[in-house]
């Protein structure tokens, strides 16, 4: 029963599993890309500042940093993951020091 | 106070421009209010041709810029509908022959004249479209539920949105509901949701649109298309109405026999 109106395309939801699921995630995609309107390489240097930022307080694994464009309900994000590990020495002075 | 200028505009060409600002102008006039339809694509007129008017043209939008005819002069009236009226562009021009302050002049003359003036942008982001949107109190922007359409959608309400004239209006033109069910089309839920503004109506594909086009009669006077019940819908939202959306469906499509079947319940089933 459930197979035969799957045939019939009356139980895939719209948007789902079709063509129009890649549209619709290449147009979040390209929209991201348009909407940020930073070169690569602008892009690069602001991933690079943010790193640094984040690698005076802890010590970040940097091989496995991933920066990416992302859209979640209405909103256009900058998702960073930052994979640290605790043992940074004195990462916790940094900021009495310095400030 | 006097008319609102509505610009109708889209980024990509070839989505349904010329063809909603013809449609929505008649259902407009219909309705009883007086319009002017500017086409603003100087050089690629065809707003007349849509129109079936392309044969009384005598001065054109240039004309009136450049002062060689007076406004009335310019403006042709329809042949149905006398309280509708076509500015035509001038073909042998290019975009640089009007000034974003001569569309606001001449929007501002018909203002105390008309309830609306529809301006048909041309394509593209460039002068032709600054043109167009410099006057306007309100835009429609034209879509296609496709990729290319929508991402140029996105695009223009950005910068309409710099140019203090956003966010605008979304008019879906050519919506296949029975794709859209197979999961092959993007919804009108779709688009709103990666766009993020207000739809002001949704048209289906339609096999009346082209042969009315042939005519030059807008598809909104058949009325037996349901595109131009569409196009009938956002007039009178323009117009303040509160108006639902169609229900998509075909009337006798597969689909929605095949709905119908099944929602009839088992003892259908086992004869289907």
């Amino acid at each position: 029963m459930a197979g035969l109106l799957e045939r019939l395309g009356l139980l895939k939801r719209a948007g789902r599993g079709g063509s129009a699921a890649s549209a619709k995630e290449r147009l979040h995609f390209v929209l991201l890309h348009d909407r940020i309107d930073l070169s690569p390489e602008e892009l690069d240097r602001m991933k690079k500042e943010i790193l640094e930022v984040i690698s005076r307080y802890v010590a970040v694994e940097s091989d496995r940093v991933d920066f990416a464009l992302e859209h979640r309900r209405r909103d256009n994000l900058i998702v960073a993951e930052v994979p640290f590990s605790k043992q940074k020495t004195g990462a916790g002075q940094v900021g009495r020091e310095t400030g | 106070m006097g008319g609102k200028i509505v610009t109708i505009t889209s980024g990509k060409g070839g989505v349904g421009k010329t063809t909603a600002t013809a449609n929505i102008g008649v259902a407009l006039a219909q309705l009883g209010k007086r319009v002017v339809l500017i086409d603003a694509d100087i050089g690629l007129r065809n707003l007349d041709v849509v129109m079936g008017l392309e044969n009384r043209i005598v001065y054109n939008l240039v004309d009136v810029a450049e002062g060689r005819c007076k406004l009335r002069q310019a403006m042709i009236k329809h042949k149905l509908l006398p309280d509708l009226h076509l500015i035509p562009a001038s073909q042998t021009r290019d975009k640089s022959a009007v000034s974003q302050s001569d569309m606001i002049q001449v929007s501002d003359w018909l203002r105390p004249e008309v309830d609306f003036v529809l301006i048909d942008s041309p394509a593209g982001i460039e002068r032709g479209f600054r043109n167009a949107i410099a006057p306007a109190d309100e835009v429609l922007i034209v879509t296609n539920p496709e990729v290319s359409a929508v991402r140029d959608a996105d695009r223009i309400i950005g910068l309409l949105e710099a140019a203090g004239k956003g966010p605008g209006k979304l008019v879906l033109n050519r919506i296949r509901q029975d794709m859209v069910q197979k999961g092959e089309m993007l919804s009108a839920d779709d688009v709103t949701d990666i766009l993020a503004i207000k739809m002001i109506g949704i048209v289906p594909e339609d096999q009346f649109v082209v042969p009315a086009s042939n005519k030059g009669v807008p598809v909104v006077l058949n009325e037996e298309s349901r595109a131009g019940l569409a196009y009938h819908n956002i007039a009178r939202r323009l117009n303040g109405e509160n108006v639902p959306f169609l229900p998509l469906e075909e009337e006798d499509g597969f689909l929605r026999k095949l709905t119908r079947l099944f929602s009839g319940g088992n003892q259908l089933l086992k004869q289907g």
